[in-house]
C-alpha cells in the first residue's frame, strides 16, 4: 500500500465516524478518472461520474454513482463485480470473511449483514497488514421495562434522615420484607437505635404496633401464651396474652420482639419457631387438642438483639436455626456517626451547648475505635452520651459527667493496666482546660 | 453519555390504564385522589408520564373511552396490595421528617419551667 492510497484509507477511516452506513467504495472519487469502476462495501458496482456542473463551476465534482448494465429489453441489471476495479480486493476479502469465519456454517451470505462495518477491514497494524477481526452483529432485543416492589420503593418513599449513614437499599430492602412479610432480625451494640428504627418502620407502614421487650420477663411462655388469673366470680381461667391479640389482628401487625437474647431459659426461641416459619401458628399448651392460633399472613415480625460475647457470654452467638428463620435477613447496625449523633444530643436534651455535645461524641468516638482496636471490651453508646449530656445541663461538668456515666462499665481489676485507666486517660487526654479553669475560679470564691 | 433512570411510582399502573383509556391528566388526578388520598401527585406529574408513555410508543385513545364516573367507580380494582403499601409508606415517610426521632417537637409543647419545683424540691431537703 503506497503513501497517498494510506491517506485515502483514513480518509475514509474519518468519514466512517460521522458516516457508517457509506455504501459507495471507500476511496475518494476525486483520485480517480471519471468513468473508473469500483466495488462499494455493499457489494455493488459504482461508477465515477461529474455531477453539479453550474455556470459558475462547468466542470462540476466528481461522485461516486451507482452503475447498472442493461439487459435485452434494456432494463437495469446489477452488474458484476470484477477485477480491476478499484477496490476489488477488499471486496474478495470481506467474501472470504463471510465464508469463514463470520458463519462457516451457512456459507455465503450478504456481505453488508455480516460484516461489522469498516472497522473490520481498514484497521492495520504497524506493519500495514490488515487486521480481519471483524465482530458478529448480534441485534439487542428490546429491554421491556417491569416495575418491582424496590423500584416503585425508591421511586416513592424518601429515605429518612437515620439511613443516611447506611446504603439506602437497607431502607428499601426493610421496606420490602415489611410487605412480604418476612421476619427481620437487626443485631448491633446496645443503645444504637434498633428498638427506635422498629417504630420507626411501624409508622411508615402505617402497619398497628406491638411491642414485647423480653428484657423484662422472667416468664416468656407467659409474656407470649398467656396465664391463667383467678376470679372470685369466674373461679380460675385462662388469659389470652397481648401477643396472641397481636397474631390475629386483622390489620397486620407490626411485632416487636425486643431484646430477644435476653431470655436465658430458650423457652422464647421453641415458642417462637413455628411462629417465624412457614407453619405460622402458636400452640396455647401442650396438650393434643390444645388451642392453636392462626397467624395473620400480613403480621411482620421485627426482632431485636445484641449478639456478641460481650452481652451473651460463652455462647457469643445465636442459635443458627434460630436465625435461620429470619428470612428477611440479619442487619448489623452499627452507631451513629459523629455529626449525626451531635445532632440527636442537641435534639433529645433542649439546653445542651453545641460545643458540649460535640465533646461528648468525640469522646464516644475515641472510645469506639478502641473498642474496634479490641484495646476495650465494650463501646461507649448514644444511650450513654445522652446520660452524660442530661448531667452536663444539670450542673456537672463534663469531665465528671463521663466519668460518672462511663466508668462503671470498665473493669478495676487488674492494676495500672485495666480498661478503666484507658478510658480516664481518654478522657483526660480530651484536655477539659475550660471547665478546669472554671472550677478553678469557684474554688477560689469558695 | 449516560441512559436515563426511569423512575418507577405506585402510582403509574392506575394511571396508565386511564391514560389508555383517554382520560385527561387533570380528570386522572381527581381519580387518584379517590385511592390515594393523600398523594401529592397532581396533573403536571400526570403529564409527564403521559409523555413518557407516548415515547415508549403506548397506545393512547385520541377520545376518553370512558367517562369520569366509569373511572371512579373501577379506580379501587386497579389498585393492588403493592402499590397499597407503597403509598402508605410514601405518605409515612413523608410525614415524618425523622430528624432523629422528632422528639424535639414533643419536649417543646410539654415545656414546662422546673426551676420553681426544683426550689420548693430543695428547700423541702433543707428542712428535712
Amino acid at each position: 500500500m503506497d503513501k497517498y492510497t494510506k491517506k485515502i484509507y483514513e480518509t475514509t477511516w474519518d468519514m466512517k465516524t460521522y458516516k457508517s452506513d457509506r455504501k459507495s467504495p471507500p476511496y475518494s472519487a476525486t483520485t480517480y478518472d471519471v468513468g473508473t469502476y469500483g466495488v462499494g462495501t455493499d457489494g455493488n458496482v459504482w461508477r465515477i461520474s461529474t455531477v453539479g456542473k453550474t455556470t459558475r463551476r462547468p466542470s462540476g465534482y466528481n461522485r461516486w454513482l451507482r452503475h447498472y448494465d442493461t439487459d435485452m429489453d434494456k432494463k437495469a441489471i446489477e452488474r458484476t463485480p470484477s477485477a480491476g476495479m478499484v477496490g476489488y480486493d477488499d471486496y474478495i476479502e470481506r467474501k472470504t470473511m463471510s465464508d469463514t469465519e463470520l458463519d462457516p456454517e451457512m456459507g455465503m451470505d450478504s456481505p453488508e449483514e455480516e460484516i461489522g462495518g469498516l472497522d473490520a477491514l481498514f484497521g492495520t497494524d504497524e506493519e500495514g497488514e490488515v487486521e480481519a477481526t471483524p465482530e458478529p452483529i448480534v441485534e439487542e432485543e428490546p429491554v421491556v421495562h417491569t416495575p418491582t416492589v424496590i423500584s416503585k420503593l425508591k421511586g416513592s418513599v424518601s429515605l429518612p434522615e437515620e439511613f443516611k449513614f447506611a446504603d439506602d437499599m437497607v431502607f428499601y430492602t426493610m421496606l420490602r420484607n415489611i410487605f412480604r412479610c418476612h421476619p427481620i432480625l437487626i443485631t448491633g451494640p446496645s443503645g444504637c437505635g434498633k428498638s427506635s428504627l422498629g417504630k420507626i418502620l411501624a409508622d411508615i407502614t402505617h402497619k398497628p404496633y406491638y411491642a414485647f421487650n423480653f428484657g423484662d420477663t422472667m416468664n416468656p411462655a407467659a409474656k407470649l401464651l398467656g396465664d391463667t388469673k383467678f376470679d372470685k366470680d369466674k373461679g380460675t381461667y385462662f388469659k389470652e396474652s397481648r401477643f396472641v391479640g397481636a397474631l390475629l389482628d386483622r390489620k397486620g401487625a407490626f411485632i416487636m420482639l425486643d431484646e430477644v437474647t435476653r431470655d436465658r431459659t430458650g423457652d422464647l426461641a421453641n415458642i417462637l419457631m413455628p411462629v417465624l416459619d412457614g407453619q405460622k401458628y402458636l400452640a396455647l399448651d401442650e396438650s393434643d387438642d390444645a388451642d392453636t392460633v392462626q397467624i395473620d399472613d400480613n403480621a411482620f415480625f421485627y426482632a431485636t438483639a445484641n449478639i456478641g460475647r460481650e452481652y451473651l457470654g460463652a455462647a457469643h452467638d445465636l442459635d443458627r436455626a434460630w436465625k435461620d428463620r429470619f428470612t428477611g435477613g440479619i442487619y448489623e447496625l452499627d452507631y451513629l456517626p459523629k455529626k449525626k449523633e451531635i445532632e440527636l444530643l442537641l435534639i433529645r436534651i433542649a439546653d445542651l451547648s453545641e460545643k458540649d455535645a460535640e465533646r461528648i461524641c468525640d469522646f464516644a468516638k475515641r472510645i469506639r475505635d478502641l473498642y474496634k482496636a479490641e484495646e476495650l471490651n465494650t463501646a461507649v453508646s448514644t444511650r450513654m452520651c445522652l446520660k452524660a449530656g442530661s448531667l452536663v445541663v444539670d450542673g456537672m461538668t463534663l469531665l465528671e459527667a463521663l466519668k460518672h456515666t462511663v466508668l462503671p462499665f470498665y473493669p478495676v481489676v487488674g492494676g495500672d493496666d485495666t480498661e478503666r485507666v484507658r478510658v480516664i486517660q481518654t478522657i483526660q487526654a480530651m484536655g477539659d482546660s475550660e471547665y478546669i479553669g472554671d472550677m478553678e475560679e469557684y474554688d477560689d470564691e469558695e | 453519555m449516560t441512559k436515563s433512570r426511569k423512575k418507577d411510582a405506585y402510582w403509574h399502573k392506575i394511571t396508565r390504564q386511564m391514560i389508555e383509556y383517554g382520560l385527561k391528566p387533570a380528570q386522572i388526578g381527581k381519580v387518584l385522589k379517590q385511592v390515594f388520598p393523600e398523594t401529592e401527585v397532581n396533573g403536571r406529574h400526570i403529564g409527564a408520564y403521559k409523555r413518557r408513555l407516548t415515547t415508549e410508543g403506548v397506545e393512547i385513545a385520541v377520545r376518553p373511552t370512558m367517562s369520569m364516573n366509569e373511572a371512579m367507580s373501577i379506580a379501587n380494582e386497579l389498585v393492588n396490595d403493592e402499590d397499597k403499601f407503597i403509598y402508605n409508606c410514601s405518605v409515612g415517610s413523608i410525614k415524618r421528617s425523622l430528624k432523629c426521632f422528632e422528639y424535639k417537637m414533643t419536649r417543646e409543647a410539654e415545656e414546662v419551667d422546673t426551676q420553681e419545683e426544683i426550689d420548693i424540691w430543695v428547700s423541702g431537703l433543707k428542712q428535712a
